[in-house]
């Protein structure tokens, strides 16, 4: 699985979470391009994340990453043994 | 974690389940209302086994449907004020989603993180409007760790503190908010059980836990508050999964969020039951349903059911279980594709089965289609077929009867019975509050309903009908003792309830000792059952005119004079106390138009009537024009308001 691809599997994620922002959605995008991205929001993001890779991120994980590209590579790290088991 | 065994009872989303909730939305945003279909559609749309993104949609949609002027049918709002030490903002989006599938439409209020005490003692500010229900979910951190360990007396101080602590907040929210509050049970975190030894060493916080929710629960059996049994959840759930660290550190949620959607609906299902809407009928299919086999095939002495085969255990687990719900006040009903002697004699004959012919209230057995039984067992038993439960093996008759009865409930039942009872149960569509002795007297006033009916159909004369049934009304201000039923009676009518006008119980209990109002319960007996309190009536006694500002009536009592009745006992009374007239309100509603007519029936006269529907009328008190009811009366002390003390 690439960086892309998991981007890809997020956007519908986040057009979920975000109904209101229409803009793209790229490696580069960060919660301040879109006004519904609080902290809140980032929770929400993260859990749904975490369930439809079938991943646990740490904490410490999470507090450190800058934009989605980012969030997108520790996916691609973390799910990278099970992704093969689970598709 | 393990969420699907309490999810298996939902029936899967259609491939198009998104672009029918954005139908749905956009014409709501639009601002057109929904009609009864696309209402019913939505209810079922919304019981489905949604995932995280579509619970987002439907929490949406929720909202723009508050946003409405009116309801659609069938659904109600509820105002849920959210009250905890822990973060629950994520919870107030899936109450609000999870709503949609039982009917309501809640408004979750949220309060500040932790502002518990402060709400309850009154020095926040206490958020605006009327609530409808009040949540406290409060988490093992409330509990503090108390005594030093192996000190009995300092942890039997530290409980009593405990208490206290918690009663003194449960109060102040209650008598604050005006609203009856939901007392939600503590589950214990996993890093609170550091032994085994943890549930005998007297100090440590586990104990203290265990402690507080018997309190809880003591509390609501006396009619405090109404327990939310999140820790027993939480167990179903498995506390590992519940809980989740991680995410209590980053934002102080009380549970992992993935558990959000289960505590949600279980929550829902609860105000489900509070405002009335909780199921009153189990309907059961016969074949492979209470037994393995086809009776009319295999014959009774083929068919699978009783001791000694682990199917025909699982089979009689799920007699077991009707068995309960009877016990419990819901109504069964057998509905099968059969010859009717076929199918009832198994009940007859087989000596394992624990159902027999009179545990139902109505047999259905014929070639009709499922749903046309289910709406005829409902107008036999003067019900909404949304207060029926079907449990049917069949997926094709479960399919069809949620297409013509969308608002039926029709829970999953998979493939092993050995599961059909947790999913039935898993729905929570017989949630229910702490019985009252009117709950378990319920099945047989709907089997006294049915024989009442047929003694009618034998006797031509109705005045000789209503002489027959030997009625007794026994009317009773209010008291504590009717409380729990005078409120659950107010939050569920909705045909005999002129005026729509909800109160709290909080309202109720000041009514008991309020000398500007006179309050009755009403009760009925007649001589083939005891129906409990059928009715509640709230006057207001300003001065020398009297207001019936709210007056409920349970159906079931329709037609026998009851309310004649009760209008003479308040003539009498307001001619005593020197009143000038009594005034009666209608409001109309979607629901009551039942009564519509029912103060110009009584002989009130019209003062007023406005556009939509609504009226004032007026009744000068004169005993002299009360006819004599069918029936005896007995009205307990009911001391005439002074109104010429108040003139």
């Amino acid at each position: 699985m690439t960086q892309d691809e998991v981007i890809g599997r997020i956007e519908p994620i986040l057009r979920d979470l975000f109904d209101e922002y229409e803009g793209p959605v790229t490696a580069a995008l960060t919660a301040n391009d879109v006004e519904q991205w609080d902290s809140l929001a980032n929770v929400q993001l993260m859990v749904m994340v975490e369930v439809a890779f079938g991943i646990k991120f740490a904490t410490t994980e999470v507090t450190s990453l800058s934009n989605l590209g980012e969030l997108a590579a520790l996916v691609v790290r973390k799910a990278q043994p099970k992704a093969a088991a689970s598709t | 974690m393990s969420l699907e065994p309490l999810q298996a009872w939902r029936e899967p989303m259609p491939a198009d389940w998104r672009g029918e909730i954005s139908r749905l939305a956009e014409r709501l945003s639009a601002g057109v209302a929904l009609d009864a279909d696309q209402a019913g559609r939505l209810r079922r749309l919304a019981s489905m086994r949604t995932g995280a993104g579509e619970r987002l949609q439907l929490r949406r949609l929720a909202r723009k449907l508050l946003a409405l002027p009116e309801p659609p049918q069938g659904f109600r709002t509820f105002r849920l004020l959210l009250v905890s030490n822990r973060m629950l903002s994520f919870l107030a989006g899936d109450v609000e989603a999870a709503g949609l599938a039982r009917g309501l439409m809640i408004e979750a209020v949220e309060t500040d993180y932790d502002a518990v005490r402060a709400l309850a003692l009154g020095a926040a500010e206490r958020p605006a409007g009327r609530f409808d229900g009040v949540l406290l979910m409060l988490d093992a951190g409330f509990v503090p760790a108390g005594a030093d360990l192996l000190d009995h007396a300092g942890e039997a101080a530290a409980f009593a503190a405990l208490c206290a602590d918690y009663d003194v907040i449960a109060d102040g929210l209650r008598t604050r908010l005006q609203a009856p509050v939901i007392a939600a049970t503590v589950p214990a975190p996993p890093e609170l059980r550091l032994s085994s030894a943890d549930m005998a060493v007297a100090g440590a916080q586990l104990r203290q836990v265990a402690q507080l929710n018997a309190h809880i629960a003591a509390r609501a059996a006396a009619g405090g508050v109404v327990v939310f049994d999140l820790a027993g959840l939480a167990a179903q759930i498995g506390a590992a999964g519940f809980f989740d660290p991680v995410r209590f550190f980053q934002a102080k949620t009380p549970f992992a969020l993935q558990a959000g959607g289960v505590v949600a609906d279980a929550l829902t299902a609860l105000i489900a039951a509070m405002t009335g809407r909780a199921a009153r009928v189990l309907a059961l299919d016969l074949d492979n349903t209470l037994w393995g086999g086809v009776v009319a095939d295999d014959g009774v002495a083929g068919i699978v059911v009783g001791q000694g085969s682990p199917e025909g255990e699982a089979f009689l687990a799920v007699q077991q279980y009707a068995l309960e719900l009877r016990r419990r006040g819901v109504a069964l009903v057998a509905c099968s594709k059969n010859l009717e002697e076929i199918a009832r004699e198994p009940f007859r004959t087989h000596p394992d089965m624990l159902l027999r012919e009179e545990h139902f209230s109505v047999f259905l057995a014929n070639f009709d289609d499922k749903a046309t039984n289910l709406a005829r067992a409902a107008a036999m038993l003067d019900l909404d077929p949304s207060a029926f439960v079907l449990l049917d093996d069949n997926p094709a008759e479960r399919e069809r009867v949620r297409s013509a009865l969308p608002w039926a409930l029709v829970p999953e039942l998979g493939e092993d019975p050995a599961h059909f009872v947790r999913l039935a149960v898993a729905s929570g569509y017989f949630e229910h509050l702490p019985l009252t002795a009117d709950d378990t007297g319920r099945v047989a006033a709907y089997q006294a309903r049915a024989d009442a009916k047929a003694l009618q159909a034998s006797i031509g004369d109705y005045g000789a009908y209503l002489a027959s049934l030997e009625m007794e009304l026994a009317i009773a201000p209010f008291d504590a003792i009717g409380r729990a039923r005078i409120a659950q009676l107010i939050q569920k009518s909705n045909q005999f309830n002129p005026t729509t006008r909800r109160y709290s119980e909080p309202e109720i209990a000041a009514m008991e000792t309020d000398a500007g109002c006179v309050a009755w319960q009403v009760r009925l007996k007649d001589r083939f059952a005891d129906h409990g309190m059928i009715s509640a009536i709230v006057v207001r006694t300003a001065g020398d005119v009297w207001t019936i500002e709210g007056w409920v009536m349970s159906c079931r009592v329709l037609e026998r004079g009851v309310e004649a009745a009760i209008i003479g006992q308040l003539t009498l009374l307001a001619a005593q106390a020197g009143v000038r007239e009594i005034v009666g309100l209608y409001r109309p509603t979607p629901r009551n138009g039942l009564v519509r007519d029912l103060y110009p029936r009584l002989g009130f006269e019209t003062v007023a009537t406005d556009g939509d529907g609504g009226a004032t009328y007026r009744l000068t008190p004169d005993p002299a024009s009360i006819a004599a009811p069918p029936m005896r009366i007995v009205r307990a002390a009911c001391a005439p308001a002074p109104a010429a003390a108040a003139l």
